[in-house]
């Protein structure tokens, strides 16, 4: 069991915080809210004509902004996870050759504090 | 590979670890330890008492274990590097942990193995899917200590015929099969060889791939996927999005069968053009080729962006059809569709029955002027579905159109194809219909779909059947005997193994036969013959079940002889199908012979179609014109004969009998010249090929070519005796019953005899005397209930004085 702690385990461990990181890009689609970050909101865009160039370009201009907000709200949340998700897996990583020590060094920690 | 086996390796050990770590009662019970400690210990920490960091040890010994158990034990890889180019030395390195972690003690036997391998859920696979029962292992497998080294060789070559890297749970139970002597010999008896049970492996490994796909978490591209594109509440009223299904509920289809059509639509849609067309038969697979390219694009990152995440809608025509109430509003809504979808940018339309919008009939409204736009701009991409037939109707009628529609064929899959294609599909069948499969049933599904399901090709037809069956299955569970009965249900023919009722019936056909045929042996005899030939499976499954031509004069008995068979193994009188062939004396009654229906009628094959197990009796075939006959060569040779629509229709239950008055003087004369006609037989059959009234490839068609001889006025005595039955027979409501004297019939016979028409006058003499007689009797009273009547020649001359 030790032997796979601290040689495979490590690969393990690893392995599942990059899965993790992969998944939070991929449930917020960062690469297609990059490509697409000032892009009209679900097409909503008024057809271009000449004559009402100036209403057709506020109409697209307010598509976008909206299109560009809720974008910039759904990537701050994927950071934000992304942030929590990497402070985890830092943890983990630091944790994880404490654990097996844990079962030995609790008792000494057990006896020291109670000052036998 | 070498067959040694170390259970003492770290691998074998972590095998038991992980068997024994991963029973449910050890989970829980390392998780209530665990949450106990951990509550308890941090509690104690939390009020400053140290013996918190005592109570802790337990959790950290179990968070410890059961890390080492999800990341290590769970799933043992095998000791393979490079995994197949240099093979392994022990078995322990790549045997599948289930069964290595069962194994115990030394110099193993074959048995040994089994037990370990009965303890695995393959074993019911192997019983459910296969009807392979424990006690074939228990009874065959060796106990012999060291046998089990022969399973290992065995699984050593499945092993690299599937090219997979650890010897699974189904490889060690074919293998434990294959080391069974004469294993060939005993799986025939359920109905299977070695190859269909190592099939067994590939299936089984496909379906633990389906389950891991199913448990892996997709992902289709996130939250934001369909945040750049428009939003479509028409489609979503009046189309069914695919995609969306696939996401929900998965779809997980085997794809390899319909993978080229994929790469075609793939391929059709993505560079440049903007329409396809899935030309199929009805059953081929167009929408679950439509679904598999639907998964596809959710799937596959490596697709063109022009086409990656799109959503692919299906429009049911028809529905859209129904939908129009009135004239106009259905090229409105197919124009608001086609907007919306162009609007959207990422959505495929996807046409099922797509011939209705392109012709005008019941059902149907021609709307190509407003489909052209869409499909010259490209501005929409399009998958349509239509059958060969209604492609060709498309091409020559709307020449314009078509050339704007990328066809992409869809071929009916050969026998292994469709096996695969059901063995993925039946899933959703159990799984809906709480029903399970044997492989056997599939197999029997394909090769009785494909023989009488004529409504729709491959796959589709099997799983007609399939479905068809579940619900003759009373515990779900379908094997090729109940799928037998459903056909046998459904379309009235007999598949089933003969029973003891009706082998005494083959046994004894002749002698039931006879009871309503007088003579004619030789006819009999082989009718006779060719009923045991086909239930017994001696004959052949590919073509009728026997084919006749009876010579001879008129009323010998050839048409007698048809209805008696139809009524007395056929089951009812219902079951012949006569065919008066002088009404098909012009070249163009070909057509009405083909045709299915002849207005509200069946026409002839209509009849067939409707029931294929029975009597087909083509009387008088002399006089049908040659192009019919022609048309009869093929149903003669092969069993099958296309109708106006270029179905097949199948004969290959039926007992064809054709009749023929030809050659009717040469059996007189050779009769009055007191020869044999049965050894002169081929001699008749010269000189009817002589005189040019068949050609000899149609006679040579038939099975047999039986002479039927006319009756002596002994034997018609006898006729008159049947004749009599009957008229009992029908009077037996009032129960009434008539007696001639032997001299009566002798009268009878004597009066009526007419050497050129046989036994035809008896039913009018029967009829003029016996008749009349008794319902003149039963008019007067002096006949009643419970009454027979004696009729003697005195009572027939007496007609005959009165009129």
């Amino acid at each position: 069991m030790l032997g796979w702690w601290y040689s495979a385990g490590w690969q393990w461990l690893i392995s599942r915080f990059i899965g993790n990181l992969r998944a939070v890009g991929e449930i917020f689609s960062v690469g297609i809210l990059l490509k697409t970050w000032f892009a009209p909101w679900k097409q909503i865009q008024s057809p271009s004509s000449f004559q009402n160039f100036l209403r057709n370009a506020v109409d697209n201009l307010i598509s976008r902004f909206i299109g560009a907000t809720v974008r910039t709200g759904m990537l701050f949340a994927a950071f934000f996870l992304t942030v929590i998700t990497i402070v985890l897996g830092i943890i983990a990583v630091v944790v994880w050759p404490i654990v097996p020590l844990l079962v030995v060094a609790l008792p000494f920690l057990a006896v020291t504090k109670a000052g036998l | 590979m070498d067959t040694v086996l170390d259970l003492q390796s770290p691998r074998a050990r972590k095998a038991r670890y992980a068997l024994a770590l991963g029973k449910k009662q050890f989970k829980w019970l390392l998780w209530g330890v665990a949450g106990a400690s951990l509550v308890l210990g941090l509690g104690m920490l939390f009020v400053r008492s140290p013996a918190g960091y005592v109570i802790l040890i337990p959790a950290a010994l179990c968070a410890t274990v059961g890390l080492w158990f999800r990341g290590d034990l769970q799933k043992l890889r095998p000791n393979t590097s490079p995994l197949l180019a240099s093979p392994p030395n022990r078995v322990d390195d790549i045997l599948v942990q289930t069964v290595l972690g069962r194994l115990r003690g030394s110099n193993l036997s074959a048995y040994d193995v089994w037990e370990a391998a009965s303890k695995t859920n393959t074993r019911y696979f192997f019983e459910n899917r296969y009807m392979i029962h424990p006690t074939f292992y228990d009874q065959f497998i060796s106990k012999d200590p060291g046998s089990a080294a022969s399973v290992w060789k065995q699984a050593e070559e499945l092993r690299q015929q599937a090219q997979a890297e650890e010897y699974t749970e189904a490889m060690i139970i074919v293998a434990l099969m294959r080391s069974v002597p004469d294993v060939d010999q005993l799986l025939r008896r359920i109905q299977l060889s070695l190859a269909d049970i190592e099939e067994g492996v590939a299936w089984a490994a496909h379906l633990q791939a389906k389950r891991e796909l199913a448990r892996a978490k997709q992902r289709f591209g996130g939250l934001a996927r369909d945040w750049a594109y428009g939003y479509t509440p028409l489609l979503r009223y009046l189309g069914h999005n695919i995609s969306e299904e696939i996401q929900t509920h998965g779809f997980f289809q085997d794809t390899t069968v319909h993978g080229k059509i994929v790469e075609q639509m793939i391929g059709g849609l993505s560079s440049g053009g903007s329409t396809v067309t899935l030309v199929g038969d009805i059953g081929v697979g167009k929408t679950t080729s439509v679904y598999a390219f639907a998964e596809r694009l959710l799937e596959d990152k490596s697709l063109p962006k022009k086409i990656l995440y799109n959503q692919v809608v299906a429009m049911d025509a028809t529905a859209l059809i129904s939908q129009a109430t009135r004239p106009g509003e259905l090229e409105q809504m197919v124009n608001r569709v086609l907007n919306e979808a162009y609007r959207a940018k990422n959505i495929i339309l996807f046409f099922d029955d797509a011939y209705a919008f392109f012709t005008n009939g019941t059902g149907q409204t021609d709307i190509s002027t407003v489909l052209q736009p869409a499909l010259e701009s490209g501005g929409v991409r399009l998958i349509f579905a239509v059958t060969p037939r209604e492609w060709q109707n498309l091409a020559s009628a709307k020449a314009s159109i078509a050339s704007r529609l990328q066809p992409v064929q869809v071929q009916p899959p050969n026998e292994k194809e469709t096996i695969h294609i059901l063995r993925d599909q039946v899933i959703f069948i159990e799984h809906r219909r709480k029903a399970l499969f044997t492989y056997q049933a599939l197999r029997e599904a394909y090769k009785l779909g494909s023989r009488y399901d004529d409504s729709q090709v491959m796959p589709g037809a099997a799983l007609n059947v399939l479905s068809g069956a579940v619900s003759l299955a009373p515990d779900g569970y379908v094997t090729a005997d109940i799928v037998r009965s459903s056909i046998e249900a459904s379309v009235g023919v007999k598949l089933k193994s003969v029973d003891s009722d009706e082998s005494q019936t083959l046994l004894n056909l002749e002698d039931e036969l006879h009871k309503h045929v007088i003579n004619q042996k030789r006819a009999v005899n082989v009718i006779a013959n060719a009923l045991r030939r086909s239930r017994s499976g001696v004959g052949s499954q590919d073509r009728p079940v026997g084919t006749f031509l009876f010579l001879g004069p008129t009323g010998v008995g050839k048409t007698e002889l048809s209805k008696a068979l139809a009524l007395t193994y056929f089951g009812d009188k219902d079951a012949l199908i006569r065919v008066d062939m002088n009404q098909f004396v012009e070249p163009q009654d070909v057509a009405r012979l083909i045709t299915p229906m002849i207005g509200d009628q069946l026409g002839f094959l209509g009849q067939v179609r409707k029931r294929p197990f029975s009597v087909i009796l083509l009387d008088e075939i002399e006089k049908a014109h040659p192009n019919v006959v022609n048309v009869l060569l093929q149903v003669l040779d092969e069993g099958v004969m296309r109708d106006t629509d270029n179905k097949p229709v199948s004969f290959k239950d039926a007992i064809i009998i054709a009749t023929s008055n030809a050659g009717a003087d040469e059996i007189r004369r050779m009769i009055e010249a007191g020869e044999d006609i049965v050894a002169n037989e081929s001699k008749l059959v010269d000189i009817i090929i002589n005189r040019q009234i068949f050609a000899p490839e149609f006679i040579n068609r038939f099975d047999e070519v039986v002479v039927f001889r006319p009756l002596t006025e002994e034997e018609l005595v006898q006729v008159v005796d049947i004749i009599v039955a009957g008229i009992n027979k029908t009077m037996d409501v009032q129960k009434v019953q008539v007696v001639l004297s032997e001299p009566a019939k002798k009268w009878l016979v004597h009066k009526g005899y007419d050497s050129r028409l046989g036994a035809r006058p008896m039913r009018r003499m029967a009829q003029r005397y016996v008749e009349n007689i008794l319902a003149k009797r039963l008019l007067e009273r002096s006949a009643g209930s419970g009454s027979t009547i004696q009729l003697d020649v005195p009572d027939f001359e007496q007609i005959d004085g009165q009129e």
